[in-house]
């Protein structure tokens, strides 16, 4: 299955994509990268463990009761760690209507209002992980299958992504702001 | 009321160009800050949705599409049902179909399936005067085919917003899938009979349609390898996507070999793009359920519906009328992820099969991907064809209209979507 990306297709970006970077987004960026080539390896190891599920249960007739929990908690690292980066690339589908043909300051204000969207939802998502992960190591919330892992580990992605996910936004809203204003 | 002024709020800010994750959960925050004066909720229901092992099923999927592309395992399967078909009246058009439907159920993607048959029917119909907007209407309609025959990515987001059986789904998908491929199919040889200036291409013999289906023989093995497993009860979706990741490896290492540790980096990488995107509009989708219920939203519209006295066929009719509009405006996973949530109550107090509603829903999603101002496929047509979009609308026109005729017969005849998944052993 692939994604439906932009392709020339419209209908695919947050409209920012032609305003360059400045140097503190290009930093924020470079480190939504980061978490993003780690996410990559978190595939191949979903693919790997998944991969192994299939060969114990129907080869060898002895099935892992462990790797339905893992694979969930490698979902949520594998999205959390990888959003910075898709927005980075304005690869977060976006109905593009008005901003296709936006100029001047109108552009301006839609990357604007687009970013700080972005950036809300971040820090509103972060603050609330941090509630999360403070309760779940405060109770010492574990997971109920077989793993019996501390939730508070899997959450931590959560953070971490929304924090990535925030900074760059941000980063990017200073640079409209001082750096490309009515461009 | 409140339901059509919560989705207005969302469809503004969404027509704002900001990403449709952020417009989805910001809306959420509202609400639920409103409703609960705390966020303290958010997480911990983002978390609930992403901790679940079966989505592993769509960035498995989508690695897998993404290697036989990269290794270039698909490329021939337009010259294997160009032999085949192609010296019909009408035939290049059959075999854009035809093609186009095999390449939905390696790649799961309405734009991929688009672009990439695009890219080689375009200039060879052209080539055999077909006029530009029957080769661009053709090739946008089956690109819609991707989602849904499966693997779909969108029917597998359904099947987790509405907790049914993503295989079930997967099989269901499958006859009206083939149908509206037929549809397309039958449309374009009447095309080829009504226009003059189409010609066929010369029969080559058995020995060279044999010659090309060797070519493209390991794309072919590729559906049947993936969906029998699921069809059997064997598989569970995760396992067949990984089974079929697993095929495609091989294949791009040992049989194409063009297929290296580097490539392997560039799909993990193009993976994580493709599920991060499409994860965080289900995380925030799961905000946005998690808000209209604390609101009572679904119960409020289950009440309406019950006080104009409307019965289960009317509730569909509405509800698809509504999915068609919205499909003007919005991209197909934000449809999904928004409405389900808020109609899933009242389908099922309605006792509405969700797996047979969840393939009208495709098929009505299909028609948002031809359906002007926003249709993805016509923008791609248009991208790779350089053509005017007016001329890309008038070619997809009559494939808008086949479209609803297959969902009007997939509507009046239930058993097209639940007899395969019953008989498969489905509990439906």
């Amino acid at each position: 299955m692939q994604s439906d990306d932009k392709n020339g297709a419209g209908g695919a970006s947050a409209p920012a994509p032609n305003y360059p970077p400045t140097p503190l987004s290009r930093v924020i960026g470079w480190l939504a990268y980061a978490a993003a080539v780690v996410s990559a390896f978190l595939v191949l190891f979903t693919l790997v463990v998944t991969g192994f599920s299939v060969f114990r249960r129907y080869v060898l007739g002895r099935p892992v009761t462990w790797t339905d929990e893992l694979s969930g908690f490698l979902v949520v690292a594998i999205v959390m760690l990888g959003a910075a980066e898709v927005l980075r690339r304005d690869e977060h589908v976006s109905v593009d209507i008005l901003s296709t043909n936006a100029t001047g300051f109108k552009r301006w204000m839609l990357a604007f209002w687009s970013n700080l969207s972005v950036a809300i939802v971040a820090v509103v998502l972060f603050a609330s992980s941090v509630d999360a992960v403070e309760f779940s190591r405060r109770i010492g919330v574990y997971s109920d299958g077989y793993l019996e892992a501390p939730l508070w580990i899997p959450q931590s992605f959560m953070l971490a992504g929304a924090g990535l996910l925030f900074l760059l936004a941000a980063a990017r809203l200073l640079d409209l702001i001082f750096f490309h204003r009515g461009k | 009321m409140l339901t059509f002024l919560i989705l207005f709020v969302l469809i503004v800010a969404l027509l704002t160009g900001m990403p449709i994750f952020a417009g989805l959960a910001l809306t959420s925050i509202a609400i639920t800050v409103i409703a609960e004066g705390s966020i303290s909720s958010i997480a911990d229901t983002v978390f609930a949705k992403l901790d679940n092992g079966l989505l592993t099923a769509i960035p498995m999927f989508a690695f897998m599409a993404h290697v036989m592309i990269r290794a270039k395992v698909v490329d021939d399967l337009y010259d294997a049902a160009n032999a085949l078909v192609g010296h019909f009246k009408g035939g290049l058009g059959v075999a854009t179909v035809l093609a186009c439907t095999i390449f939905a159920a390696i790649s799961g993607s309405s734009v991929a399936t688009a672009l990439t048959i695009g890219s080689s029917a375009i200039p060879q119909m052209k080539r055999f005067g077909y006029r530009p907007s029957d080769t661009y209407g053709v090739i946008a309609a089956g690109g819609t085919l991707g989602i849904l025959i499966p693997p779909s990515g969108p029917l597998i987001l359904y099947a987790i917003v509405s907790e049914t059986s993503i295989g079930a789904l997967f099989i269901a998908g499958l006859i009206p899938g083939i149908m509206m491929a037929t549809l397309f199919a039958l449309y374009c040889i009447a095309q080829g009979y009504a226009r003059e200036g189409q010609q066929k291409i010369d029969w080559t013999g058995w020995r060279a349609v044999a010659g090309a289906m060797r070519k493209s023989v390991w794309s072919l093995i590729m559906p049947p390898l993936v969906l029998g497993g699921i069809y059997m009860g064997v598989f569970t979706a995760s396992e067949a996507a990984a089974i079929g990741c697993i095929y495609a490896l091989l294949i791009g290492v040992l049989v194409y070999r063009n297929f290296g540790l580097r490539d392997l980096a560039v799909t993990a990488f193009e993976t994580v793009r493709t599920t991060s995107m499409l994860f965080m509009i289900l995380a925030a989708a799961a905000m946005f359920g998690h808000a209209v219920t604390i609101i009572r939203l679904p119960i409020q519209l289950m009440e309406s519906v019950t006080q104009m006295g409307l019965g289960p066929m009317a509730f569909i009719l509405l509800v698809m009328f509504v999915i068609f509009i919205l499909g003007m405006f919005l991209e197909t996973i934000a449809i999904i992820l928004i409405t389900t949530p808020i109609v899933l109550p009242a389908l099922m107090s309605f006792d509405i099969n969700l797996i047979w509603y969840g393939i009208l829903l495709m098929i009505n999603l299909e028609l948002a991907l031809i359906t002007p101002p926003v249709g993805m496929n016509l923008f791609v047509i248009k991208g790779v064809a350089q053509a005017p979009l007016s001329e890309v609308i008038r070619g997809a026109l009559p494939y808008v209209l086949l479209m609803l005729l297959g969902l009007t017969i997939v509507l009046l005849f239930k058993p097209l979507a639940l007899w395969l998944p019953m008989v498969a052993g489905f509990g439906i």
